[in-house]
This record gives C-alpha cells, sequence and structure tokens, in this order.
C-alpha cells in the first residue's frame, strides 16, 4: 500500500500541477509582499535614537490618550523620523491591512505574527503613526483603544482597530486637519505581554495609502473595475467592481425567510447563508474547482457598495472548495456555499441600516484550459434583492 | 536571502512546491496561496542565511506545513460547516481528473495531522523520525496518524488494508502483530 499511495499520490500531484513553470505569475506579487515586509523591519532597526522597550511607556504618555483627531501630539514625535519613533523590534511584528476609512479615522486589520514559545496578549492603546511615503517624516498619529488579542506561540493572530487619522502639524498641514493629498505610510505599535508577565512591543505597517480629494485608498488595492486576473476588491462606497464576461453565471437563493446579525468572524452560526447556482451558456461541458474563495456584497439598489464579507478573511480553510461538473449550457447547485453576516462592516460593524438593497457574490471557477494549464474564471452573481427592517434582512 | 535566490526556487522548484501544496490543501487556488505565503514568510525572515536551493526548498516546504496546520488550529470553526460543502457525486469526463479528485477527495477525510504526515511520508519520502521532528511530534504519535490514515485511505480508495510504516529499528519478534500493538 505504502507504494501504491505513494505513485497515487505522485500520480494527482502531477495531474493537479501539470505545467513546468506554475508560479511565475505570483512572483512579482511575493516580491512585492517581501519588500513590504523587509521595510518594517528596516524602519524598526533604522538608524538614529531608538526607544527601547522600557521607554514605551514614556512614548505612550508623549501621545494623546484619548480619542478623537484633536490638537496635534507633541512636537518631539511629529516631523520626526519614524525610525526613531519606533520602539526596538522585539519578536512579535506583522502587516496590516486597510479594512475601511473614511476621511477621520481608518480601520485596520492586523495579522501578528508570534514566533516565540509562549502566548502572548496584546495590551493597552494602539498608536497610528503616519508617516510621508518615501522620506519617512511623521506626519500624523492617534492612539486608540483595541480589544486584548491572545496570539498562541508559533502562530498568528489578528487585531482589528479604528484609529482616528489627522494631521499632527507638519509638511504644511495644521494641526488637527485631515491629511493633504499625497501618499504616506502607516505603522502601527503597541504592547504584547507573555505568559511569564513580559511586556513586548509590536509593530505592523499597511502597505501604504493614498489620499485623494479627502478619500483613502489603499496602495495595496487596484481600482475598482473589470479584473482579469480573478481579484475582486469592493470598496465602501464605490460602485460595485465589474467582472469580465464570460460563458458562466451565478444566481443566488435564501433558504430561509429572515436573518438576523451575526458574527463575521463565525460563519454559518446565524447570519444569511446563500445557495448559490453556477451555470454556463457555453455548448460543452465545464469541469473544474470552485474557489473556497467567496466574496459577498451588500450594494444599494443604484450599485453602490454598502459593505461586503470575504470568506478567506474569516478563516475559510482551503480545502472546502468542492467540484464543478457542468454538463453543456446547464447549472450545478452548491447550497450553502456562500454566508453573510448580516452586519456593515463599512459602518464598524454596526447592524445594516434599514432599507432596500441587493447582495451579490463573487466566486472563482478554476478549469483546465485543455492545453494543461488552468484558468480561473471569477464570476459575479445575479443580484439578490434584500431588505432590511430593524436589522432583520429577508429576501424580497 | 537576495531576489534573484526567490526567482531561482520559484523557477526550479514551484511546481515541486505547489504539488506538496495542493496534496495538503486540496484544491489548486488554496495551495498556490499557501506557497505564496511561505515564500514571503521565508524570505522576508531577517534570519534568512540559506544559499543552496535543496535547503531552500525544504525549508519552504517546512513553512507551507506549518501553514497548513496552522490555518485549522486558528480556524477550527470551520469543519463544523464541512458538510454543507461536500463534493456532489459526479464522475468527471477525464481519467486524470478523476484519479486526482479521487485521491484528493480521499485525503480530505483525513485530519489535517494526519494529511500532513502522510504526504510528508508517501509524497516527500520522509522518514517517521524526519516527520516527527518536522512536525514536533513523538515518532509514537506520528506512527499513529500514519496508521490511521492509512486504513482511512484504503477504505476511501478501495485498497487492501495497509502494513504499518518502517520504523528505524528492526521489528520485535512477533512481527506484524507486535508492530500493530505497538502503533496502537
Amino acid at each position: 500500500m505504502s507504494t501504491d499511495l505513494g505513485t497515487l499520490l505522485g500520480r494527482a500531484a502531477d495531474d493537479l500541477v501539470p505545467e513546468p513553470f506554475p508560479l511565475e505569475e505570483r512572483l512579482d506579487d511575493v516580491r512585492r509582499r517581501v519588500r513590504r515586509r523587509r521595510a518594517v523591519r528596516r524602519v524598526q532597526a533604522g538608524a538614529g535614537a531608538l526607544v527601547g522597550v522600557t521607554a514605551l511607556g514614556s512614548l505612550a504618555a508623549l501621545l494623546a490618550p484619548e480619542l478623537g483627531p484633536g490638537p496635534a501630539g507633541p512636537a518631539a514625535v511629529c516631523g520626526e523620523p519614524i525610525g526613531a519613533v519606533l520602539p526596538e523590534a522585539g519578536p512579535v511584528d506583522g502587516f496590516a491591512t486597510l479594512q475601511t476609512a473614511d476621511g477621520t479615522s481608518v480601520t485596520v486589520r492586523t495579522q501578528l505574527e508570534n514566533p516565540t514559545g509562549d502566548d502572548v496578549t496584546t495590551t493597552g492603546d494602539v498608536t497610528l503613526l503616519v508617516s510621508l511615503h518615501g522620506t519617512g517624516h511623521v506626519v500624523g498619529h492617534a492612539v486608540a483603544p483595541a480589544q486584548p488579542t491572545t496570539v498562541a506561540a508559533g502562530t498568528s493572530g489578528d487585531l482589528v482597530t479604528t484609529v482616528p487619522l489627522a494631521a499632527c502639524g507638519f509638511a504644511g498641514a495644521a494641526a488637527g486637519d485631515p491629511l493633504p493629498d499625497g501618499t504616506y505610510d502607516l505603522t502601527l505599535t503597541g504592547t504584547a505581554v507573555t505568559d511569564t508577565g513580559e511586556q513586548v512591543p509590536w509593530t505592523a505597517a499597511t502597505a501604504g495609502i493614498r489620499v485623494t480629494d479627502g478619500a483613502i485608498g489603499d496602495l495595496a488595492v487596484p481600482d475598482p473595475g473589470p479584473t482579469a486576473d480573478g481579484t475582486f476588491a469592493p470598496v465602501c462606497g464605490a460602485m460595485v467592481p465589474a467582472v469580465p464576461e464570460s460563458d458562466l453565471w451565478a444566481t443566488l437563493a435564501a433558504p430561509a425567510a429572515s436573518f438576523s446579525p451575526a458574527e463575521p468572524d463565525a460563519p454559518y452560526d446565524g447570519g444569511m447563508p446563500l445557495d448559490v447556482t453556477l451555470g454556463t451558456t457555453a455548448p460543452e461541458p465545464v469541469a473544474g474547482e470552485l474557489s473556497p474563495e467567496v466574496v459577498v456584497v451588500l450594494t444599494d439598489r443604484d450599485g453602490v457598495v454598502v459593505t461586503w464579507w470575504r470568506a478567506s478573511e474569516h478563516g475559510r480553510p482551503l480545502d472546502l472548495g468542492p467540484a464543478v461538473e457542468l454538463p453543456a449550457e446547464g447549472s450545478q447547485a452548491f447550497p450553502g456555499f456562500a454566508w453573510f453576516p448580516v452586519v456593515d462592516d463599512c459602518a464598524g460593524g454596526a447592524p445594516v441600516a434599514d432599507g432596500d438593497y441587493r447582495l451579490l457574490t463573487w466566486l472563482s471557477v478554476t478549469v483546465q484550459d485543455g492545453e494543461g494549464g488552468v484558468e480561473h474564471r471569477p464570476v459575479l452573481s445575479a443580484p439578490l434583492d434584500v431588505t432590511v427592517g430593524t436589522g432583520v434582512m429577508t429576501q424580497l | 536571502m537576495r531576489d534573484d535566490t526567490l526567482a531561482e526556487l520559484v523557477r526550479d522548484r514551484g511546481a515541486a512546491l505547489l504539488k506538496h501544496a495542493t496534496l495538503l490543501a486540496g484544491t489548486r487556488r488554496g495551495a498556490e496561496d499557501l506557497v505564496q505565503d511561505a515564500l514571503v514568510k521565508v524570505f522576508a525572515a531577517r534570519r534568512g542565511r540559506v544559499r543552496d536551493l535543496d535547503s531552500l526548498e525544504g525549508y519552504v516546504r517546512r513553512t507551507i506545513t506549518t501553514l497548513f496546520l496552522d490555518s485549522y488550529r486558528r480556524h477550527r470553526r470551520w469543519v463544523k460547516v464541512r458538510h454543507m460543502l461536500a463534493d456532489p457525486a459526479t464522475e468527471p469526463p477525464d481519467e486524470d481528473v478523476a484519479r486526482a479528485v479521487d485521491v484528493t477527495a480521499a485525503l480530505r477525510r483525513l485530519t489535517p495531522r494526519e494529511r500532513a504526515c502522510v504526504v510528508l511520508r508517501y509524497y516527500a519520502d520522509l522518514s517517521v523520525p524526519q516527520i516527527a521532528e518536522e512536525l514536533g511530534l513523538a515518532q509514537g504519535t506520528v506512527k499513529r496518524y500514519l496508521s490511521d490514515a492509512a486504513h482511512t485511505l484504503a477504505a476511501a480508495l478501495g485498497a487492501p488494508a495497509p502494513a504499518p510504516p518502517p520504523v528505524a529499528a528492526p521489528p520485535p519478534a512477533g512481527g506484524l502483530e507486535r508492530t500493530r500493538e505497538d502503533i496502537a
């Protein structure tokens, strides 16, 4: 059996990855993420005076402890190189992703990595430092409270924080004003406590933001629009992104009458499961896999994004993608494949406001292209009309 | 580590790494994400000093396995909804796709640890002590995972019951029966 199983696994692997150079398309993305991570580490270990771990309390005291953009922080921080004000690098670090932004605050999801042998728990406030992209001078900062998050030894964990965003009085912007148009780096820092009571600093950086006419965009996210490579990135308050036309289609149905709000990180524990039907107008069968990645978007009746939920951001395992076997001009049902938490993440997790909306689901189907390679085909479902009353969603 | 080392690794060892990840993850797209995350983790590390491709490939492969197991440790709540996403019982038209789907469907019946042990033992050809070291487990635990997994796969793939994995030391007197008791 061992020989047979080895042979079976080998053949299956060859069948699933038939091409000789399957990762070439991903190389640029890997390089970009590596450079981002190395940049955070260079900032942490940069030239100039570094604030030690024991001095982190002094740094926190320098910065405004209360919420709100308000008056700028102390002159000792504003205008200084970011490397001079960050704490000394510790074992816990990570990178952060912009979730939502309005003109005065940002919500950021930080993935912290804990390579140590002890569990660590974040404690206290999170400090946001905004620096000019390129020069690294601090032009804005704020402090906000955050829910403690425990990151087990050898694993990573997520921390979501909403932090005010305002200028601190450098580079032509008055203290407390919104950031002027430009490109900026965001660095978050805080403190974590190990099981043995040791305090360790943590630092995480985003890919950067650009400010345009008061609107804040994530530099890592492409502008909404048709995406041939399968990425799908809704933006709060923007039109829902389009996907290329194809012979694949999808529709949604709700399996019950009404649905109440649920925790976005606890899929199918309440909320709204969605039955997906995938079909093709092609005159020949379509075979492949349905990616476990799914994005459910809530828009208003004009197609403007209200909020969305992305499965991979809430821990969907990598092996839940079912097989796709579409007969010619046929369809296939996937009961409960998508899910929506019935909360407005763009509004910080508040219940969805009463009104009429549309739900759409973005899917990706991987098919063999007939030449030994694979092709990822994005599909945006037809909209499902829904209405919300006192937080409860029902299908129209 | 230099950027050209990354490009060289992706070109020369990318297929092998992706095959390993695909057997673990069960889907091509999920496997590509696993490999990409592992490459970022390894090449962004401050302490990266590995130069030769063989060692680098091994290091990335270990990171792939760790990330795969870590994703389950952190997100076990998805297990309860697995039944909602079972593959439909249809016959795929292509023989190669059918074979791959059979094997990956069988692998999905295993727990993450069992799957990792099977892939490392029967695909990556590691010994039990090597698997134990890579996953941070006792050798006896690895043997148990392999034994349980092999029985599950045999039932799923319609093969005869498997023999236990080879052990580092010669088997004790009594042969197969004693070895099975040892594993249990």
